[in-house]
C-alpha cells in the first residue's frame, strides 16, 4: 500500500476551492467602483466576503474638468494593515500578475 | 353631550323634576334624519366626515388632559376588567328596563326617546351590534346631532371629568360660584353656560345648536371659572402654539404607536424565545475551535491580558462552559439551541424547515451554509482510505510530474483540513473514567483512539512524505515546506506523529536540503525571502531541535551523513537553516560523545564513523569558511554562524582547529576592532564580543587575548 496520497488527485471541486488555495498568499482582488486591492488572504466565505492583511488599495478616479469635458484619470492608493471586504463587491480574484 | 341635544340623565339617578334640559332635544326622527343625512351625503361625496370635523374646529383642549405617566396602563387594563363595551353590552337591558321604569314614573319625559346612554346601543342603524363599527358612521349615528362640531374635546369635559391644568381633576363645575345648588343634570349645566356665554337659551333650535362651536364653549367656561388667571393675548398665543407643536408630535408618536399597536401582544414569551432559539441556532456551533477559531483565540488571548492586569476574564459564547456569566435562563436557551442544531445536522441535505404552526420556513442556512445558488456536481472522490490502493497503485509517471502550485497548494490545503480535525479529535479525548464507569470510558476511549489513529495516517498520507526522492522536483514534501503556509503547519503536524513518522520526516527534509527555498543565496537580498528564513527558523527548527536532542548517537551520525551526501555543504552553509541543522548534529553529536544524559556512549566503531564524517565535512567547508558569514550580516545574523563555528572547533582535531583559525581570522579581529572602536554603542559592542567568544570559547581562547593591530 503506498503510505501517501496521490500526486495528483481531484484537488479543485467547485470554484471556491480556488479560492481556498490562496488562503495565506497573495491575490489580487477587483472590485465594483474601480477599486482593486493586492494583499495576502488571511480568509473568505461562501459570499467571498475576504479578510485580507497588508493590503495595497489601488482607486482609479476619473475627474472631469467641467469646462473643457476633458477627463483626466488618476489612481488613488492607499495601504491598509488589515481589511475586510464584503463580498457584493468583489467581481475578480486571483494570484497577482507576476510582475506586480 | 347634553350641550347638544339629547338628554344624558342618567337613569336612576336624578332627583324628581330635574329634568330641565329635557326640552332641548330633538326628537328621535329628528335625529336619525340628521344621520341619513350625513350618512348619505358622506356617501355621495366619499368624504369622512370625521376629518373635517377635527380639522378646523379642535382646539387642542384634549391637549390639556394629561396623558403621560400611562405606563402602567397595559398592566391595569389587562383582562376584561376594563371591557367597557362588552359589560355595556350586557348591561343593556337592565339600563332600559331601568329607564322604562322611570319613564312610567315621569310619563312628561316620554317624548325624547333618545335619553339613556342604554338607548345608545339600541338606536344604532350601522353597526354596533354586529361587533365592530365602522367608525364614520358609527361616530355620526352616536353622536347624532352634533353635525359640524366635533367630539372629543366636549365629550370627556361633558361628563364632567377632566384633567385640566388649571381646573385640575375633578368635576369642574363644582367649584365655581356660579353654581351654589349642585349640578343636577348635565343638561341644567348647559343651560346655565349658555347664558352665561350670553347664548340664547330660549327655544334652542337646531341651527343654534350648531353655531356653538367649541370656542363659545371654552369661552364660557373661561367666563364661568373665576379663580382662572387672566392671560395677555400673547401668551395665550404663545401657550397656543406651543401647544399646537405638543399636538403635533403627539398626533405622529400615537399614529405610530396605534399602527404597532394592533399587534400588541400577538406573540407570547414563548413564542418569542421560540423564535430567538431558531435565530440564535444560526450562530451556535457546536465545535466553536473550527467554526469561530478566531473568536476562541482572541476571548483566550485578551483573558490572558486581563488576569495579568487582576480582572476576570469572560468566556466565549461559544465556550461549552460559558454559563459561567450567563443566566439560568440563557443556559437553557443554549441547551434548547444545541437540540436544535442536532436536529438539523440530522437533516443536512434540508435547507429550511417548516415548523408545525410557523408562518413560513425557517432557513437553515448559516455562515457556514450559505445558500446554494450554484449546483456543482460533486466528483466522487477516489480517494478510498487505503483498500484500493493496493490492488492498483498508480505507475510512477515517467519523468518528474509538475508540480504546478496550485496542485501544491491543494496538499496543503488538504494537511490543514485533516490537522483541523486531528485538533478538534484532540478536544474530544473522552475524559479519564471514573469509578463504575471503567468499562463504558474504557469503550468510549478505544473509539477514539481508533478514530484519531485513521485521522493521523490520513494527515501522514497528506504529507507525502514518503514519496520517493527522485520521483518529483522538487520532493512533495519540500514543495509543501516551500509556501509559508506550508511552513506554518509542520509545528502543528508534529504533534500528531509519532516519533518513527517523525525521523522519517527529519530525513526526508534533511536529504533534500538543497533545494528548499530558504537555501537560495539571495535569501537576504530581498524582503521575502527574509521573511521565509525567519518562519523556517521559527515554525520548523525548534520542534526538530527538540526532536534531536532525544535522539541517539547512531541516528544523529545517520542524519548527518545523509545531510552531507545528498546537499552541496558549501551551498547548503550558507543559508541560516543549513547552518542550524548542521549545528545541531554536531553539537548532539559532542554532548554524545562526552556521554552526557541518559544515552549510552557511543562504542568505537560508531565514534570512528562519525569522526570520518566529520573530516568530510570539515574538508568540504574549509576552504569557504569566511563565505559563509554573510555580507552585511546584522549581529543577530552572525550569531549562527559564530555558533556553527564554535560547534565544528569543539570536535576538530588541532590541525582542523589551526585551519578554521586562520580561515575566519579576518572576521575575528574585525569584530574586536569594531567593538573596541567607538564607532558602536556598548550594548552592540558586547554582543560581538560575546559573539566572537563564542567560538574562541570553544578553542580555550578569549577575545581579550586577541592583539589588535592599530
Amino acid at each position: 500500500m503506498e503510505d501517501h496520497a496521490p500526486l495528483e488527485g481531484p484537488g479543485i471541486e467547485e470554484p471556491l476551492d480556488l479560492v481556498k488555495l490562496s488562503l495565506d498568499e497573495r491575490i489580487y482582488v477587483k472590485l465594483r467602483g474601480d477599486r482593486e486591492l493586492r494583499g495576502k488572504l488571511h480568509a473568505y466565505d461562501g459570499h467571498l466576503n475576504m479578510v485580507l492583511g497588508d493590503v495595497e488599495e489601488t482607486i482609479t478616479v476619473v475627474d472631469v474638468n467641467e469646462d473643457t469635458m476633458e477627463e483626466v484619470v488618476r489612481t488613488v492608493r492607499r495601504n491598509c494593515e488589515m481589511l475586510f471586504v464584503r463580498g457584493d463587491g468583489v467581481i475578480l480574484v486571483s494570484p497577482p500578475s507576476r510582475s506586480a | 353631550m347634553s350641550f347638544f341635544g339629547f338628554d344624558t340623565t342618567l337613569p336612576g339617578r336624578n332627583g324628581p323634576g330635574v329634568r330641565g334640559g329635557t326640552n332641548a332635544t330633538l326628537s328621535l326622527e329628528e335625529q336619525h334624519e340628521l344621520d341619513r343625512q350625513v350618512q348619505r351625503y358622506a356617501l355621495e361625496t366619499g368624504e369622512d366626515f370625521e376629518i373635517y370635523d377635527y380639522g378646523e374646529k379642535y382646539d387642542n383642549l384634549a391637549d390639556e388632559l394629561e396623558e403621560t405617566r400611562d405606563d402602567l396602563n397595559d398592566e391595569t387594563f389587562a383582562g376584561t376588567d376594563f371591557d367597557f363595551a362588552t359589560s355595556t353590552r350586557q348591561m343593556a337591558p337592565t339600563l332600559k328596563q331601568e329607564e322604562e321604569q322611570y319613564l312610567k314614573q315621569h310619563p312628561a319625559a316620554e317624548a325624547p326617546r333618545r335619553s339613556s346612554f342604554a338607548s345608545l346601543w339600541e338606536t344604532d342603524q350601522d353597526g354596533f351590534k354586529k361587533g365592530l363599527p365602522e367608525p364614520s358612521h358609527a361616530a355620526s349615528s352616536i353622536w347624532g346631532s352634533l353635525g359640524s362640531t366635533s367630539a372629543k374635546g366636549v365629550d370627556l369635559g361633558a361628563q364632567g371629568f377632566v384633567q385640566d391644568p388649571v381646573f385640575g381633576t375633578g368635576t369642574f363645575f363644582s367649584g365655581s360660584t356660579a353654581f351654589n345648588k349642585a349640578p343636577s343634570s348635565l343638561a341644567e349645566i348647559e343651560d346655565q353656560l349658555r347664558r352665561t356665554a350670553g347664548v340664547q337659551s330660549q327655544g334652542p333650535q337646531q341651527q343654534e345648536r350648531k353655531m356653538m362651536s367649541l370656542e363659545e364653549v371654552e369661552a364660557a367656561l373661561m367666563g364661568i371659572s373665576t379663580a382662572r388667571p387672566v392671560m395677555t393675548e400673547a401668551q395665550i398665543a404663545e401657550q397656543q402654539a406651543q401647544m399646537a407643536k405638543v399636538a403635533q408630535r403627539r398626533a405622529d408618536r400615537e399614529a405610530k404607536q396605534t399602527e404597532s399597536a394592533k399587534y400588541n401582544g400577538l406573540m407570547t414569551q414563548s413564542d418569542k424565545d421560540f423564535i430567538n432559539r431558531i435565530q440564535i441556532s444560526q450562530l451556535v456551533t457546536d465545535d466553536p475551535y473550527a467554526d469561530d477559531f478566531y473568536c476562541q483565540v482572541y476571548t483566550a488571548i485578551r483573558n490572558r491580558h486581563l488576569q495579568q492586569m487582576g480582572l476576570p476574564g469572560t468566556s466565549s459564547g461559544g465556550d461549552t462552559n460559558g454559563g459561567r456569566r450567563n443566566g439560568r435562563a440563557e443556559q437553557r436557551i443554549q441547551q434548547q439551541v444545541q437540540r436544535i442544531v442536532s436536529d438539523a445536522k440530522r437533516n443536512p441535505k434540508r435547507t429550511n424547515v417548516t415548523v408545525q404552526g410557523a408562518l413560513g420556513k425557517i432557513a437553515l442556512n448559516s455562515v457556514l451554509n450559505p445558500r446554494q445558488l450554484l449546483q456543482v456536481s460533486r466528483r466522487t472522490t477516489t480517494e478510498s482510505s487505503g483498500s484500493s490502493a493496493g490492488s492498483s497503485p498508480k505507475p510512477p509517471s515517467p519523468g518528474p510530474i509538475s508540480t504546478k502550485s496550485h496542485t501544491v497548494l491543494s496538499w496543503i490545503e488538504n494537511i490543514y483540513t485533516v490537522v483541523l480535525a486531528l485538533e478538534q479529535k484532540r478536544r474530544q479525548q473522552p475524559p479519564p473514567p471514573r469509578p463504575g464507569e471503567e468499562q463504558h470510558a474504557a469503550e468510549a476511549i478505544r473509539e477514539w483512539n481508533e478514530e484519531y489513529a485513521v485521522l493521523a495516517q490520513k494527515m501522514w498520507r497528506e504529507l507525502r512524505i514518503t514519496v520517493p526522492i527522485g520521483m518529483v522536483h522538487p520532493h512533495p514534501f519540500i514543495a509543501i515546506l516551500n509556501f509559508s503556509k506550508g511552513k506554518k503547519v509542520i509545528p502543528r503536524v508534529l504533534r500528531h506523529l509519532l516519533p518513527e513518522q517523525t525521523l522519517t520526516l527529519l530525513t526526508m527534509l534533511v536529504a533534500n536540503f538543497e533545494s528548499l527555498n530558504v537555501c537560495k543565496a539571495d535569501n537576504y537580498s530581498d524582503a521575502q525571502g527574509i521573511q521565509e528564513t525567519e518562519l523556517f527558523m521559527n515554525t520548523i527548527v525548534p520542534p526538530l531541535l527538540g526532536f534531536v536532542s532525544e535522539t541517539p548517537f547512531r541516528i544523529v551520525v545517520g542524519l548527518l551523513a545523509l545531510f552531507v551526501e545528498r546537499n552541496n555543504m558549501v551551498w547548503v552553509a550558507r543559508s541560516k537553516p543549513g547552518l542550524a541543522f548542521l549545528t545541531l548534529f554536531l553539537s548532539r553529536a559532542e554532548t554524545l560523545k562526552q556521554g552526557q544524559g541518559n544515552f549510552m556512549v557511543p562504542d568505537e566503531r560508531e565514534v570512528a564513523q562519525w569522526n570520518e564524517l566529520y573530516n568530510r565535512l570539515f574538508s568540504q567547508l574549509q576552504s569557504h569558511l569566511s563565505s559563509l558569514f554573510i555580507p552585511k550580516a546584522t549581529v543577530v545574523d552572525d550569531v549562527f554562524v559564530w555558533r556553527f563555528l564554535a560547534a565544528l572547533a569543539v570536535g576538530a582535531s588541532v590541525e582542523q582547529q589551526h585551519v578554521l583559525v586562520t580561515g575566519v581570522r579576518e572576521q575575528v579581529l574585525e569584530n574586536v576592532i569594531a567593538a573596541k572602536s567607538s564607532r558602536l554603542t556598548p550594548d552592540k559592542a558586547a554582543q560581538r564580543i560575546a559573539n566572537v567568544n563564542l567560538f574562541l570559547h570553544a578553542l580555550g581562547l578569549d577575545a581579550s587575548q586577541v592583539t589588535v593591530p592599530m
